[in-house]
């Protein structure tokens, strides 16, 4: 499995929080707050794509409503496989992380 | 055009384009992500910016799409086993592209010029004519709230075709003194002033201006202050910041130093920021004396008016109350006013109403150049991965990469037509060709040896449930 990159570990973490409420737009607004500077739509929607292809998260559709043109809204969920990503991701943070708490917080 | 026909069309545009800049995604996922773009508008205003600002975004989304396939096969052809260029990475294939492009449009000196032209004398015009339209349709005057500033005249009841004569100073006074709906209403008057500094004279443009001038346009001094009333009669002027940098040398020291402008020595006290703009670009403010014997006679027009709309004040009441005042004036001084009224317009109209039709035929012509663009460039990219989600070849890629013309007419010469598979990219290329030209071939009954297969609205009708998404309904 390949290693994440950060902006790919970043949307899996936003889907997990967000949880039922994982759409596209939401996403990125979690993402931008947590980061303090917008994220590129053509950026997310890239890695949406490429997470989604690789099967680390997937998506389904509902009914879209009057405030989206009634266009049908996209859901994503993270996979088996893009939970252990995401742990693969961190634990190779925290393992270059040991040892410098006292310089680094 | 109605506006109602207007806006119509301008909703199967926007349709339209930012169905076509996604196309490269599956419907399920075009549909999302037009959802998601309409949901993020919902605060952009007026209307038509929200049109722009959903086709532009749409653009980028597909330009990442774009980014990201030309990655994927790049990361393809390096990984596979019939690597060309001698097993070189990504970076060596980009060389070996450039080289083969250079050794074909060498063999081609002339399409290569014209190519070379005809990019930069598009990118040139489209910028130029983009810059025009911002600076003179798109960015706000240079003024505090300048939508409530008008621009007031005189105006002939028998010159429909004039919108504004130079007005007299008694029926300004008059007008200001009775009307309710304007919070200001100073004058203004251009001039040619000789101005004699240190060098030569030197004839410049100015504008001789009511004490309240400024202020009423809510402009700050970049230096200095401006006017008020005791600088009446009191000889000071107000330089441009294009004077103050062209004729005074961007001399620190300008302000109290004395110039003098049509004979009269008059002391320098602002200078206005290099952002300040009005119409002709006046140079040289000095100020008006509105109780000089000059203007003491109510029939000569020799001056213009701003005004700034009372906060809350419609535009048309304004008008109402200006025209009423104005027939009060005409009865009670019919040999000066008779046969006159007021002219009342928006500052911006005024400034650049009589361009806005020239430059917005300009834009339009651009626009459509870019629709171009728009329309063909995705069809070029969308073959691309399209082959190489049917044909793991090396080499699937490359129709979409190089400098094409029309298929019906001749393949670029840098199409590879030596490797084994691009016949299988062009057969989607025409695949995709047909179906554009499937309702042109339908309607005129020709079908060319090759019968449409899909419908002939398919290629740009709206398949969403809700074929119209903008502007959206209320939620």
């Amino acid at each position: 499995m390949r290693r994440l990159s950060e902006l790919d570990f970043f949307v899996i973490l936003a889907i997990l929080q967000l949880g039922k409420h994982a759409d596209a737009p939401a996403i990125r607004t979690r993402i931008a707050a947590a980061i303090r500077r917008p994220v590129g739509r053509g950026t997310l929607y890239r890695a949406l794509d490429r997470l989604a292809r690789e099967g680390l998260l997937t998506w389904r559709l509902e009914p879209g409503h009057p405030g989206r043109a009634d266009q049908p809204l996209r859901h994503f969920t993270v996979t088996e496989s893009g939970v252990t990503a995401a742990r693969g991701s961190r634990f190779v943070r925290d393992r270059l992380w040991s040892g410098l708490e006292d310089r680094l917080t | 055009m109605t506006p109602e026909l207007g806006f119509q069309t301008a909703q199967l545009l926007v349709s339209i384009l930012l169905r076509k800049c996604l196309q490269m995604y599956s419907l399920d996922e075009r549909n999302s992500i037009i959802g998601d773009l309409v949901q993020e508008s919902r605060g952009v205003r007026p209307a038509w910016l929200r049109g722009v600002w959903l086709v532009w975004h749409g653009s980028a989304i597909a330009v990442g799409f774009v980014i990201d396939r030309m990655a994927r096969a790049g990361a393809a052809r390096n990984a596979g086993p019939a690597k060309r260029g001698g097993g070189r990475g990504r970076l060596g294939d980009g060389a070996q592209r450039v080289r083969q492009a250079a050794r074909s449009l060498a063999r081609r000196p002339l399409h290569a010029v014209t190519a070379a032209v005809t990019l930069s004398l598009g990118v040139g015009i489209s910028t130029a004519v983009f810059t025009i339209v911002w600076h003179g349709l798109m960015e706000p005057l240079p003024y505090s709230d300048a939508g409530r500033l008008l621009r007031i005249g005189d105006r002939g009841l028998d010159d429909p075709v004039a919108a504004f004569s130079s007005m007299s100073m008694q029926n300004v006074l008059d007008l200001r003194a009775a009307s309710r709906s304007l919070e200001g209403l100073e004058t203004f008057a251009y001039e040619q002033y000789n101005v004699t500094g240190d060098g030569g004279p030197v004839r410049v443009l100015g504008m001789t201006v009511s004490p309240g001038f400024f202020d009423l346009l809510g402009v700050r001094p970049w230096r200095g202050r401006f006017f008020d009333r005791s600088d009446v009669g009191a000889g000071t002027a107000v330089l441009s910041h294009g004077a103050w940098r062209d004729e005074f040398g961007s001399d620190p020291e300008i302000l109290g130093r004395t110039v003098v402008i049509d004979r009269v020595p008059r002391r320098i006290i602002g200078i206005l920021p290099a952002s300040f703009s009005f119409p002709a670009g006046p140079r040289m403010f000095t100020v008006l004396d509105e109780s000089a014997p000059l203007y003491a006679e109510r029939g000569r027009r020799m001056i213009d008016g701003v005004a700034r709309l009372r906060d809350g004040t419609a535009l048309e009441q304004a008008r109402q109350e200006l025209e009423s005042i104005f027939r009060r004036l005409a009865l009670a001084q019919p040999k000066a006013n008779e046969g006159w009224t007021v002219a009342i317009a928006p500052l911006s109209e005024w400034m650049i109403g009589r361009t806005r039709k020239l430059v917005g035929l300009f834009a339009a012509a651009t626009l459509f150049v870019l629709l171009i663009a728009v329309w063909w460039v995705p069809v070029s990219a969308c073959s691309w991965p399209r082959g190489l989600s049917t044909c793991s070849s090396p080499c699937t890629a490359r129709p979409s990469l190089v400098l094409t013309r029309s298929p019906s007419i001749q393949w670029s010469s840098s199409l590879p037509s030596a490797c084994p598979c691009w016949r299988a990219s062009l057969r989607d290329w025409f695949r995709r060709c047909g179906r554009v030209r499937a309702p042109l071939r339908q309607a005129s009954g020709r079908h060319g040896g090759m019968r449409p297969r899909l419908d002939a609205r398919s290629w740009w009708w709206p398949r969403s449930p809700s074929p119209w998404f903008w502007p959206p309904q209320p939620a």
